[in-house]
């Protein structure tokens, strides 16, 4: 831990797991989705479900949604900023005990022209989060790393594809983890990067008719 | 090229500076420049950065009454206030009221969704600037001495968190508030003296007095019993450090305190770690005021 870690974060109160968390978690889901959305559908579950009202992890996930860092004063305005901006949305308060998932987790779920698109966020403590899911697709990334998600049909060959690209674009790879789904004969592909992937380059990806769908990831800020 | 450097313990700490010829905030802000890539001019412009957000809490804090959204706090640094400057200080110096009003007006802050910096947590938040910058006010301490004694809470913050855990869910009330005062003592000292002894005692006092402190917040929320808990806490560092001052010296070392500390939070049971199941937030007012604040 540093000691700006302990002196510190900067964040709008209460609870750095139920307020600076979830905003975090809105804001890390922004970073993943984009802001081209018109309405957001918040899940709450577990222990956010049961005290959130109380710690404003509604308004705080709003705010993330919107932009706003958990340091953001403007993040205790989410509700009315984002009627403003013209985006709808609707918090889910999951009362009963869902054993599934952790203490403090929510569910956000985008809709652009009503496609769904979906990211589940996990506060750990300290203002720290984890993003467990991505539509669907078992992940655990905590913001520290730039990132690219690669779903791709499992086929011979597919991560070498893949890595060659990276190489070639001069970034260096920090992890790498492949996960196979056989029952739908995909693999899920998470790979944490040194530097940002340029957005000129994901085409590449798409070359390969075996990739279906590229999630570029960037680093938070401290 | 300097290296990265790395403490585990209060005592391995002491070592470095020692070695280092440096004093303990000298060392530390180097240590935080180094580990975070920056230079020592950008480290204390950081820090000063959240030291103006704590002065901005007690400002603020204090212009009108704080009520957060549970309602469970309801203006009670403005009361104080408000009492003070009509009648003056109540039972002993107007300091000693300003340390009631100043860290009301933190914790207050952090209720009602104010912006201020955790230290160690969100919920100890009113410690460290209701204890240090009451003290820095009546004694004309300057910025840059006021930036030196954070850095200096930081380090002993850190060795608690390397030794134990600074988080109320893994060792109850006394890993939040604890440390907080821990933090606060060898902050206060460190404005006086670079004695390092006198700094690792009043940080080993203030720990040692909450030894067992339970984490029991009603309903949860960091309001009842938390925000007066920092005024405890603000106090006790306050009173732990003039005895190091004074000469008095731990007989049982800091990191050994510390230690304590974490052999209590394991013994102590999950209902009295944050979860609201244990202690006041279990008392029948306590459970009747969340139904009514769930239910409205």
């Amino acid at each position: 831990m540093a000691i700006f870690d302990i002196i510190g974060p900067v964040m709008i109160g209460p609870s750095s797991s139920h307020t600076a968390g979830a905003a975090r978690i809105g804001y890390f889901a922004r970073e993943i989705f984009g802001d081209s959305f018109d309405f957001v559908e918040v899940d709450l579950f577990n222990s956010f479900a049961d005290t959130g009202k109380g710690h404003g992890t509604d308004i705080a996930i709003i705010g993330g949604l919107l932009g706003f860092e958990p340091d953001d004063p403007r993040i205790l305005h989410s509700f009315e900023i984002a009627t403003e901006r013209g985006i709808k949305f609707r918090i889910n308060w999951n009362k009963e005990e869902n054993e599934d998932l952790p203490p403090n987790t929510a569910k956000i779920t985008f809709y652009e022209n009503s496609t769904p698109f979906y990211i589940v966020g996990n506060s750990i403590g300290g203002g720290k989060v984890e993003i467990i899911n991505i539509n669907g697709y078992e992940v655990k990334l905590s913001g520290k790393h730039f990132a690219l998600i690669i779903s791709a049909l499992d086929t011979l060959g597919i991560a070498a594809y893949i890595t060659n690209i990276i190489a070639k674009s001069g970034i260096n790879i920090a992890s790498m983890d492949i996960k196979r789904d056989s029952s739908i004969g995909e693999s899920l592909s998470v790979i944490k990067l040194d530097s940002e992937f340029p957005d000129e380059e994901i085409a590449e990806f798409y070359k390969n008719p075996h990739i279906k769908n590229v999630i570029k990831i960037r680093k938070l800020s401290e | 090229m300097i290296k990265k450097v790395k403490f585990k313990t209060f005592k391995d700490l002491k070592a470095q500076v020692l070695r280092s010829g440096l004093t303990l905030p000298e060392f530390l802000k180097n240590y935080e420049a180094v580990n975070q890539g920056i230079t020592v001019e950008e480290a204390e412009k950081r820090m000063k950065l959240r030291l103006n957000v704590m002065k901005k809490n007690i400002e603020n804090g204090l212009k009108h009454p704080n009520v957060s959204r549970t309602g469970l706090t309801n203006g009670g640094a403005y009361k104080v206030k408000e009492f003070f400057e009509n009648k003056g200080a109540l039972l002993l110096s107007s300091e000693f009221t300003e340390v009631i009003m100043n860290t009301l007006a933190v914790s207050e802050t952090n209720a009602c969704m104010g912006r201020i910096v955790a230290a160690p947590t969100a919920g100890a938040c009113g410690v460290l600037p209701g204890a240090l910058l009451t003290i820095a006010k009546h004694k004309n301490i300057s910025v840059e001495r006021l930036v030196d004694a954070l850095f200096v809470s930081g380090g002993i913050g850190e060795v608690i968190g390397k030794i134990a855990s600074l988080s109320g869910a893994k060792h109850g009330c006394q890993a939040e508030i604890g440390s907080a005062t821990s933090m606060a003592a060898g902050a206060i000292v460190s404005i006086f003296s670079d004695d390092i002894d006198a700094i690792e005692s009043a940080a080993a006092f203030a720990m040692k007095n909450l030894l067992g402190l339970v984490c029991d917040p009603i309903g949860g929320y960091v309001e009842i019993p938390c925000i007066k808990r920092n005024v405890s806490g603000a106090f006790n560092a306050i009173s732990s450090a003039e005895m190091a001052l004074a000469g008095i010296r731990t007989v049982i070392p800091f990191d050994e305190v510390v230690l304590a500390m974490k052999r209590i939070g394991e013994k102590m049971s999950p209902t009295l770690k944050e979860t609201a199941e244990g202690g006041l937030a279990t008392t029948p007012t306590a459970k009747e005021l969340v139904k009514r604040i769930k239910s409205g």
